[in-house]
C-alpha cells in the first residue's frame, strides 16, 4: 500500500485495523539506507502525513497546540533516524500517528517505571492483513463486555494490574483503582479528593491504557 | 473490605478505555488528509500554517538529497578528470626507450669529442606556478555574487541543474542575504526539482 501525494489515506468506507509490534533498538542505519529513505520519503505525501498526526495528537493532549506540534516534530525525528517506515505495510499519516501513540505512552511511562527492563523499544505499526486480527476496535469492546471470562477472571485481572502498579510505585493509579472501587468515576473529583492536579489522572490513565494494551497483546500473541 | 463498585466493573472500565484508546488511534490512522484538516480547522489550528511547516520538513529533505547529489555528480567528474591517460603497449614503449637511448649516447660521444669551453649557465628560473592567476578585476563581495547568480540563473535556463545550484551556494557564501530574494528562491526550487528529476545512477555490481 503506498500513498502517493494527495491521496487519501482511506481505503475505500471500511477501516483498516493496524497491528502493534514491539521492535528492539534497530541498528543504526548506513548512511546510504539513509539516502535512499530521504529520497523514498520525498516521494510521498509528507505534508498530509504530518496533519494526519497532528490532528491524532491534538486529541491525545486535549487540543494543546504547542505540545502536539512538539509530538509531532519527535514522530519525523523518529522517522528519520530510524529509517523504520515501510510504505508496503501501511500508509505514512498511519505510520506517524503510530509513532505519536507509542511516544506518548512511553512518556507517560517514563516518569514512573523502569520500563520493566526493556531495551529501548519503538512501538511500530503496520496493516493487518483482512482475516487475520480483523475484528474492528467496537467488536472488541463489546466483546470484552460481554466477556465470558467470568467475575473471578475480572477481578484477578485488577489484582494484577494493582499488583503492577505496587511495583512500579504508580501512586496515582492506585488511587484511580481505590476512587474506583468507592464508585468515583470523574477524574476532576478524584483530583480533588486526591489534592492532585487532574494532569496527573490523565497521565495515569495513559499509563493504565498501556498496561491493558500490553496485557492484550500477550494475550493475542498466546492465543 | 467492602467496595461500592465490584472489581470486575473497575476492570472492565480500564479494558474500555484501553479500547477506546484502540478505537481512536485506528481512526486517526484511517483518517484520510481532507477530514484531518478539517478536524483541525474545528479544533481552531492554523491549517495553513502546520502545512507550511510540513514543507519546511519537506524543503529541508530535498535541499539534503540534492546536495548529496551534486556531491556525486562532483565527486564523479573529478575522478574522470584524474584518471590517467592509456598507457602505451610494450612493444612501442621498448622501441621508443631504444630511440632515445641511442640518441642520448650518441650525443654524450659526440660531445666528448667536440668539447667546447662551457657556456656561462643561465640564471635558474622558478618553476611554472601551478596556481591559478587570480581573478583580474578584484570586486566586491556583493558584485561578485550578483555575477555568479546571473550565471546561475543562465545555467538554470540552460537546465543545467548542478551547475546552478552551484552557483547558488557560491554566491550566497558570499552574499547570504542576496540569496533570499524571490528570483533566488524560485531559482534554487527549479535547480533541486530538476535535480532530483535525475535518477541516480546504478550503483556499480562489485
Amino acid at each position: 500500500m503506498t500513498i502517493r501525494r494527495g491521496e487519501s489515506t482511506r481505503g475505500g468506507d471500511r477501516l483498516r485495523f493496524f497491528r502493534w509490534h514491539e521492535t528492539a533498538g534497530r541498528g543504526e542505519p548506513s548512511a546510504e539506507q539513509r539516502a535512499r529513505f530521504e529520497e523514498m520519503l520525498l516521494e510521498h505525501d509528507l505534508e498530509g502525513a504530518r496533519l494526519q498526526a497532528m490532528a491524532y495528537a491534538m486529541k491525545l493532549t486535549k487540543k494543546n497546540v504547542a505540545a502536539s506540534r512538539q509530538m509531532v516534530d519527535d514522530a519525523c525525528r523518529i522517522l528519520w533516524e530510524r529509517c523504520s517506515w515501510d510504505p508496503d505495510k501501511v500508509g505514512l499519516g498511519a505510520y506517524l500517528c503510530g509513532v505519536v501513540r507509542s511516544e506518548r505512552s512511553h512518556a507517560a511511562e517514563a516518569g514512573i517505571t523502569e520500563r520493566e527492563n526493556e531495551v529501548e523499544y519503538l512501538t511500530e505499526v503496520e496493516t493487518l492483513e483482512e482475516g487475520t486480527h480483523g475484528r474492528s476496535p467496537e467488536d472488541l469492546m463489546v466483546a470484552y463486555e460481554e466477556s465470558v471470562e467470568g467475575r473471578e477472571r475480572a477481578a484477578g485481572e485488577l489484582a494484577e494490574m494493582k499488583a503492577h502498579f505496587e511495583a512500579t510505585g504508580d501512586a496515582v493509579n492506585l488511587e484511580w483503582i481505590q476512587y474506583s472501587l468507592d464508585d468515583v468515576e470523574d477524574l476532576e473529583e478524584m483530583a480533588r479528593r486526591s489534592g492532585r492536579r487532574v494532569e496527573e489522572f490523565y497521565r495515569a490513565r495513559d499509563r493504565r491504557v498501556r498496561y491493558v494494551q500490553r496485557l492484550q497483546a500477550k494475550k493475542q500473541e498466546k492465543a | 473490605m467492602a467496595t461500592k463498585r465490584s472489581p470486575e466493573k473497575v476492570w472492565r472500565t480500564a479494558v474500555n478505555e484501553a479500547a477506546e484508546d484502540e478505537l481512536e488511534f485506528q481512526r486517526a490512522a484511517n483518517e484520510s488528509v481532507a477530514e484531518a484538516e478539517k478536524e483541525l480547522a474545528d479544533m481552531g489550528v492554523d491549517v495553513a500554517a502546520e502545512r507550511e511547516r510540513a514543507q519546511a520538513w519537506r524543503r529541508e529533505l530535498e535541499e539534503r538529497v540534492a546536495a548529496r547529489k551534486r556531491k556525486e555528480l562532483v565527486d564523479r567528474e573529478r575522478v574522470r578528470s584524474i584518471r590517467p591517460e592509456r598507457r602505451a603497449p610494450p612493444a612501442v614503449a621498448w622501441l621508443v626507450a631504444a630511440t632515445v637511448g641511442a640518441a642520448v649516447g650518441g650525443g654524450l660521444v659526440y660531445a666528448t669529442m667536440h668539447r667546447t669551453p662551457a657556456p656561462e649557465a643561465p640564471a635558474p628560473q622558478p618553476p611554472p606556478s601551478r596556481t591559478p592567476t587570480p581573478p583580474a578585476p578584484q570586486k566586491t563581495d556583493l558584485v561578485a555574487a550578483a555575477d555568479i547568480r546571473r550565471d546561475a540563473v543562465a545555467e538554470c535556463d540552460a537546465r543545467r541543474w548542478d551547475e546552478c545550484l552551484a552557483d547558488l551556494d557560491r554566491a550566497r557564501a558570499l552574499d547570504p542575504a542576496g540569496d533570499e530574494t524571490r528570483p533566488m528562491q524560485e531559482a534554487r526550487k527549479q535547480a533541486i526539482a530538476g535535480i532530483l528529476a535525475n535518477k541516480p545512477p546504478k550503483p556499480p555490481v562489485p
